[in-house]
């Protein structure tokens, strides 16, 4: 079995993964979105081998792998940077909630 | 300064084995003020040992970090109309003997800041350099001149609680070098008072090593690109 193959099913069990963990609310649809759309984008250049190669070529990157390391770096740091944006937000609430249940319990 | 109108809130996480002899001195130093122990997720006996004192407290869901627990407590005092707020730590640290010394010099609109001369402390070397760093980065950056801005020994009060609490972050340090920083934008006064601390009664600090060098070096970071808001 070639290498692209096993990689094909990770993204498609990924995927299904996904997909119900959203059916279940456990995931934002933002987050559903992309990680979709990036199993869908290496889903494709993993089944047609030259396509790597060609935009390799267009975009002036000799080794396609690179292009695929590239991607994948940047992808991660703005995922990685936008969760942790709504994760500071969130944990800024929370602190400011867990003040109001202190001061509530306390009854002044 | 009469201290009937002084709150003296203690932020305590997991200070079972320090918390009692600590509200024992303040009992003993400053007998008619007010003490609220805020309680920041404490998972050992803290909130027992208040409840067994019969000291007030407020007690955080889940530990949210020394910024939430001393907003909380100023909360409280705002809302309670204190005339002071003095912070104490819960580890005995701060002697609440030399507290009357920062009560002498507050006014209705400053903070007092009790500071400790470093080189009189055992302080690693490490520290001391980081330290020097701080108080170098703020001088640089906001123009304060202060010997120990991480001395969390303190008093607010009214108006500048009012003015402050709604800033306080959880993290970096911002309980004391951010603080400072948004005072000063604020112009609101910060006097130093030298005192004498002293060491923990009991137990560990839950920041040193790593945890402390990290919290130092986010807080040079937030010191030099973060953005204050007035």
């Amino acid at each position: 079995m070639r290498y692209q193959y096993l990689f094909i099913v990770f993204f498609l069990i990924f995927s299904a993964f996904t997909v119900l963990d959203f059916r279940r609310r456990r995931i934002s649809g933002e987050y559903f979105l992309a990680a979709n759309s990036i199993s869908g984008v290496a889903i494709t250049f993993l089944a047609n081998e030259n396509l790597l190669i060609k935009v390799s070529n267009i975009l002036g990157i000799t080794l396609p792998s690179n292009l695929a390391m590239f991607s994948i770096s940047i992808l991660g740091l703005v995922l990685s940077y936008a969760i942790n944006k709504e994760l500071r937000a969130l944990a800024n609430k929370v602190a400011l909630l867990a003040q109001e249940i202190a001061l509530l319990k306390n009854g002044k | 300064m009469k201290t009937d109108s002084v709150l003296v809130i203690i932020p305590a996480y997991n200070e079972e084995d320090s918390l009692a002899k600590t509200i024992e001195k303040v009992k003993q130093y400053l007998p008619n003020t007010e003490v609220i122990v805020i309680n920041d997720g404490s998972i050992d006996r803290t909130a027992e040992i208040c409840h067994a004192l019969k000291i007030n407290v407020l007690s955080l869901p889940f530990n949210c970090g020394v910024g939430a627990a001393l907003r909380t407590g100023l909360v409280y005092g705002i809302n309670n109309k204190f005339r002071h707020m003095l912070i104490l730590d819960a580890d005995g640290q701060h002697p609440a003997k030399e507290a009357r010394k920062l009560l002498l010099k507050a006014t209705d609109q400053n903070i007092v800041l009790g500071v400790r001369e470093f080189m009189n402390y055992d302080f690693s070397r490490i520290r001391r350099i980081a330290h020097k760093l701080l108080i170098r980065a703020l001088s640089v950056r906001s123009n304060i001149s202060i010997t120990d801005p991480t001395s969390g020994f303190r008093v607010f009060s009214l108006i500048a609680a009012k003015k402050l609490f709604s800033q306080i972050e959880s993290e970096y340090l911002a309980d004391t070098v951010g603080i400072l920083q948004r005072a000063k934008t604020m112009e609101i006064e910060v006097l130093e008072v030298p005192v004498s601390m002293e060491p923990r009664l009991d137990g560990v600090a839950s920041n040193r090593g790593y945890k402390l060098a990290k919290r130092y070096i986010l807080s040079l970071l937030v010191l030099f690109i973060g953005r204050i808001d007035s």
